[in-house]
């Protein structure tokens, strides 16, 4: 990690839970846990607590497609450690099959139509926000997807255009497949907020 | 812009007011660099921005995954804290996902406007039936 300090100021409760996430784990806690820890207040109550509801609230999508659509926007700006970790879920609710076809191609990939016009927004708003016209809000309409569930899918795509640029800025070691999985498997279980 | 907290004032846990607590902690929390120098990062005002951190921050929006050490060093060596580096990229990464919650969340609206002013189409009655997602092997346990 770049900024190493980072690992080492948390407050004494944080530094305790790291502990026994690394003795439960057998391994050190991943990079994205000691700076979500880092001046918790700063970043990662608030980003966590934005983070769970859209990822794991209320939602005419199912998480594994809110982690699907994290994993699509993660490798569209190439940022390995996301995708990885965001992939490894989806290999384990939807299938590693349904990952790999997405990252290839989208547009074939097998997916319901309301999801393929969701990929189809979160590809332009990742790559062109700027070309982001009500066209593709009304594509997704016409295929059943309601505006809560538009407002879902840009929601996904803000959190990951934030994370995948802090995640590669400071350098986050990538895990290893069972690393990935085992975070996966916590993720699933417990959520993403840290309060 | 669009506003943040559209019809969703009154409830906390609705993601954009969850957004705009997350942007008020980043933006105008306490912290080591000012506000308003985060406010300029995260809204790449590159004309605002001192040279040294110029690269950086357009590294960061533009293509984050060419981040590099010297990047990070040269921060630090001409006297950025590493805890105003991490105030910093934190405000430019917040920046680039507002960018894309604003354009969606317009691309809503302006989807609403032309919804009030067209004639209505029919959603086709398949939409209706399509199912709901799967469940999860671990969200059930």
């Amino acid at each position: 990690m770049r900024l190493p300090s980072l690992s080492r100021s948390w407050r004494f409760s944080d530094r305790v839970k790291l502990k026994m996430i690394r003795i439960a784990s057998g391994r050190p806690p991943a990079d994205i846990l000691k700076i979500l820890h880092y001046r918790r207040e700063f970043f990662g109550e608030p980003f966590t607590a934005w983070v769970h509801q859209v990822l794991r609230g209320p939602s005419e999508w199912s998480i594994g497609e809110r982690e699907l659509m994290a994993t699509f926007v993660s490798n569209l700006n190439e940022c390995r450690f996301c995708a990885g970790s965001h992939g490894a879920i989806v290999d384990a609710t939807l299938g590693p099959e349904l990952t790999a076809a997405v990252l290839a191609d989208w547009r074939t990939a097998p997916l319901r139509a309301p999801l393929r016009a969701a990929f189809a927004l979160l590809e332009t708003l990742t790559l062109q926000p700027g070309e982001v016209g009500p066209e593709l809000v009304e594509a997704a309409y016409e295929h059943g997807v309601t505006e809560q569930g538009v407002r879902d899918v840009v929601h996904v795509c803000a959190i990951f255009c934030t994370i995948n640029r802090i995640a590669d800025a400071v350098d986050f070691a990538i895990p290893d497949d069972k690393g990935f999985q085992g975070d996966a498997y916590q993720l699933l279980k417990r959520g993403y907020a840290i309060s | 812009m669009v506003p943040l907290v559209p019809d969703t004032d009154n409830d906390d846990t609705a993601p954009e007011s969850l957004f705009a607590v997350l942007r008020h902690a980043v933006l105008d929390g306490p912290g080591s660099t000012p506000s308003r120098v985060r406010h300029v990062v995260a809204h790449a005002k590159l004309d605002e921005v001192s040279h040294e951190l110029r690269g950086y921050v357009d590294t960061m929006r533009e293509h984050a995954w060419r981040s590099t050490d010297e990047q990070v060093r040269d921060l630090l060596t001409v006297g950025w804290s590493e805890d105003q580096v991490f105030e910093l990229t934190v405000a430019v990464a917040l920046g680039a996902g507002q960018r894309r919650l604003d354009a969606g969340l317009a691309a809503i609206a302006r989807a609403q406007t032309r919804q009030a002013t067209e004639p209505v189409t029919a959603v086709p009655a398949q939409a209706a039936a399509w199912p709901v997602a799967e469940v999860t092997r671990h969200a059930a346990a």
